[in-house]
């Protein structure tokens, strides 16, 4: 290699081994310590009941996220894609708006309205619909509600740029030969949408996967996922090393499905390309 | 002005491909020379190597009988036309002609003086506070060369700078291109895949295959006589004879080179008797304009025959005649 | 095809306000004269802004979050540029390892680095907080920068920083004169959308921030779990206002589709 290549190079991979990689090895490598097992403390994690539970509870948001976006989003993206320039320029800043806010912001909002004197329960009281609040916030329901809000935007914005490249002209040919609306949506568009949606996808089930702030302040003390739990074990616990395990098991999950995924969105690449 | 020596110039890729081999060649001072073959003989890579743009593996260039082998690119002082004119996007026409100006020590009044000088020579006067982007790809292609001829190089470089111009445009630039060459007494090196482009503005042409040159010549002589079958089917002889067959039919033809086959262009072969005959079959007949194409099945294969009368119908049966003068004895590679 | 056009015009319009009204509820409630956020709002008051500059975490929250925001976003350009010339220009080997390298920081959870961080540089090496703050946010910014930038270089045509080198200038001198001017775009945008995401963090911050060291997301997040009051709407409100003037810079500039 070239002296320029390696003092260019050199800053920025000693940074990311110095900054990055070794804190992460020093937190992985003692949670594969045990007095007679080296997944001992694995072991003990899985052992608890309630700690599955905040596995599969983190599991199941992000499924459920995803599919939710999915869609919503497709209708959505469908929509935009057809507006004209104008519009579809206002809609695009409607969506990016909440992208860039902070997600404090966007999750506080969701207190507001599914709060115990939220919008909906005082909303439902006064038409006399109910008798006394409902229990809306704090719940795996808010959580995905919050995650749904907050992802919606990103799933929307992936899946606009795949129908922007969309071939209309295919669709056009198979309605004049007798396709039906919805069979011409389900055959001939939604394969052309494949890498969006795996692409949108990614984002938004790993995105809500590690997700901290969605779940702390909609989901509260009882619906623990993954990354509250690794906040609850570390800051208020002290616990450091059942803290690591979470946070190995949340990156292996998070780097698993990301590589399993953009796996199969370059298997479809490929199948399109041809 | 500069003569180059090139001598052994080899290049191949860590793949162990092997793009230049060996390769020797010189320019004389004030020659346009051109590097012609098919895309993938090297031609792009040996061009490269000169401008300094890609490090020497192996070999020396001199120039005016310097080594410039380690010599940095920006420190070599030649021209180089791009294929995609790589105008600065950021600068009007003025500021892309004076940017290499700027960086040699001349004063304010010079550079400008320079500038407006090249300016006018090259026909951009009026243009010279435009954008690239508001430019024709003719006009960004004359740009380029300005920019080139500006630091008055020492070596012009053309790296198929006509490629991505209409036919008319082509011919305009080209001849714009050879006028200044002449003009400014400048030693050229014009790499292109183009035959005709490169036969009607080159004193002399490199034919390049496979990281080696075919043949070294004039534009006439190597249409006259090429001296490989690859040089011979690359500038458009379509009808090869094996030597043996020849003999064997007792044919006269010159035997002055060791090969095994002889070439003759379509437009000098005959219809009728004559020396040197062969009978076929009309397979097919085109009127092409100002000459007629008689597609002919022989015992050779199919030949193709081109002549200015109309001498004969498809499925009839024909003499060809090969005259002695016209056949060509091609070299093994 | 009509039905579905229909059908997808009301869902799309339907998400559109979904979007659109909780952030406008949030702004209505930021004015209520009530102590407890409610909706609708009783009367009318600025009293809630005022409240936020009052709370010296929100303020010093502000401050050093843009701090922090600016200055990682920077490094991460002075970094991440030169990385994405070499991986985008030079014939080296094993590119994508390198690239998978430099894009890493964005494959691991935000909260995984923000608790390894902790662990390394706070506790073991004794790092200043601020300092790994930095880190933290450089580490976040980077792979953004990486992937603009690459994809500027991508659209800038080669031959042009070869004419530069043709004409006299080396390498250094090319990159600033004629490589930095032409992707400009990309680098301002990178620092952007850096700036932003930086802005936003909650899950690095969290355990890098302390007693004298609050970040404005964190800060608000803390101030939730006490209290519930119409402060908390006009802070979200400020925000917005950030996140609007940002992107009204950004199209200004850029365009907007320079950021997605």
């Amino acid at each position: 290699m070239k002296r320029s290549t390696v003092l260019l190079l050199s800053p920025g991979l000693l940074l990311i081994i110095v900054l990055l990689i070794l804190p992460i090895l020093q937190m992985f490598l003692p949670t594969f310590v045990g007095d007679q097992f080296f997944l001992e403390k694995y072991l003990n994690f899985f052992h608890s009941s309630g700690n599955i539970q905040v596995i599969l509870r983190t599991l199941m948001i992000a499924v459920i996220t995803t599919l939710i976006t999915l869609s919503l989003g497709l209708p959505t993206a469908y929509w935009m894609s057809r507006l004209g320039e104008r519009w579809k320029k206002v809609v695009s800043i409607i969506v990016l708006f909440p992208i860039l806010t902070n997600a404090v912001v966007r999750n506080f909002a969701w207190i507001t309205i599914l709060g115990k004197n939220g919008v909906i329960n005082n909303l439902l009281m006064q038409l006399h619909l109910i008798e006394k609040p409902m229990t809306l916030l704090y719940t795996n329901f808010s959580i995905v509600i919050g995650s749904v809000y907050l992802f919606l935007p990103i799933m929307i914005t992936s899946l606009v740029s795949s129908f922007s490249q969309l071939n209309f002209e295919v669709e056009e040919a198979a309605s004049v030969i007798g396709a039906r609306p919805s069979i011409v949506f389900f055959k001939v568009i939604l394969p052309q949408l494949s890498v969006g949606m795996l692409t949108g996808s990614i984002l938004v089930f790993v995105g809500s996967l590690t997700a901290y702030t969605t779940p702390q302040l909609l989901g509260g003390n009882k619906n623990m996922v993954l990354a509250t739990l690794l906040q609850q074990q570390s800051i208020t616990l002290g616990d450091w090393t059942s803290a690591s395990v979470v946070a190995v098991i949340l990156t292996v999950i998070a780097v698993l499905v990301m590589t399993i995924m953009n796996y199969g969105t370059k298997l479809m690449d490929r199948r399109n390309a041809k | 002005m500069a003569n180059i020596e090139i001598s052994d110039l080899s290049m191949s890729y860590q793949k162990g491909k092997q793009i230049l081999d060996q390769l020797s060649l010189s320019i004389k001072d004030g020659e346009l020379l051109s590097i012609l073959g098919p895309s993938g003989c090297g031609k792009t890579t040996m061009l490269r190597l000169i401008s300094g743009l890609i490090p020497i593996q192996k070999g020396t260039i001199k120039v005016s009988g310097k080594d410039i082998s380690k010599v940095p690119v920006y420190k070599r002082n030649f021209g180089m036309v791009f294929q995609s004119y790589a105008l600065f996007p950021h600068m009007t026409i003025f500021q892309n002609i004076t940017f290499g100006l700027k960086r040699r020590k001349l004063d304010k009044k010079t550079i400008e003086q320079k500038a407006l000088n090249i300016l006018d020579i090259t026909g951009l006067s009026n243009l010279k506070d435009r954008m690239p982007h508001e430019l024709s790809g003719g006009q960004q292609q004359r740009v380029s060369l300005a920019r080139a001829l500006a630091i008055n190089p020492n070596v012009l470089l053309l790296d198929e700078p006509l490629s991505n111009l209409d036919a008319k445009l082509r011919i305009e630039m080209r001849e714009e291109i050879h006028r200044l060459q002449q003009k400014l007494n400048m030693t050229t090196i014009f790499v292109t895949h183009d035959q005709e482009e490169c036969f009607a503005i080159s004193d002399r042409v490199a034919l390049m295959n496979q990281g080696q040159i075919e043949q070294l010549d004039t534009p006439q002589n190597i249409y006259k006589n090429p001296r490989t079958e690859f040089v011979a089917r690359f500038i458009g002889y379509e009808n090869f004879i094996p030597k043996t067959w020849a003999e064997d039919q007792q044919w006269q033809f010159h035997k002055e080179i060791m090969g095994n086959l002889l070439t003759i262009r379509p437009e000098n072969i005959g219809i009728g008797a004559g020396e040197n005959t062969l009978l076929g079959k009309v397979v097919s007949k085109n009127f092409l304009g100002n000459y007629y194409q008689y597609i002919v099945d022989t015992e050779l294969g199919i030949l193709k025959v081109n002549t200015t009368k109309d001498q004969s119908e498809t499925n009839a049966e024909i003499t060809l005649n090969f005259p002695e003068s016209s056949l060509i004895e091609l070299e093994d590679k | 095809m009509r039905t579905k056009i229909k059908f997808s015009s009301i869902v799309g319009f339907l998400i559109l306000i979904i979007l659109v009204v909780p952030l406008l509820i949030v702004i209505i409630t930021s004015f209520g004269e009530e102590s407890a956020i409610s909706f609708p709002i009783k009367g009318f008051t600025f009293d809630w802004y005022a409240n936020v500059f009052q709370q010296p975490d929100f303020v010093e929250g502000l401050k050093m979050s843009s701090i922090v925001a600016v200055l990682a976003s920077f490094l991460a350009l002075l970094v991440g540029t030169p990385i994405v010339y070499v991986l985008t220009r030079f014939d080296i080997h094993h590119k994508d390892w390198f690239q998978t390298i430099f894009l890493s920081p964005a494959l691991i959870p935000e909260i995984v680095i923000g608790f390894a961080l902790y662990q390394a540089l706070v506790i073991s090496l004794q790092l200043p907080l601020f300092i790994s703050l930095i880190v933290g946010h450089f580490l976040l910014c980077l792979p953004y920068v990486v992937r603009l930038i690459t994809a500027g270089m991508m659209e800038f045509d080669e031959s042009i920083e070869e004419a530069a080198w043709m004409v006299g200038y080396d390498k250094v001198s090319t990159f600033f004169k004629v490589v930095i001017p032409n992707i400009k775009q990309s680098v301002v945008a990178a620092f952007i959308l850096s700036f932003i995401t930086s802005f936003n963090n909650i899950p690095i911050s969290l355990f890098l921030n302390g007693p004298d060291l609050n970040m404005l997301p964190t800060s608000i997040l803390n101030y939730l779990e006490n209290n519930y009051d119409p402060t908390v709407s006009a802070v979200s409100v400020i925000l917005m206002i950030i996140t609007a003037s940002i992107m009204i810079l950004a199209e200004k500039y850029l365009g907007l589709n320079k950021l997605t």
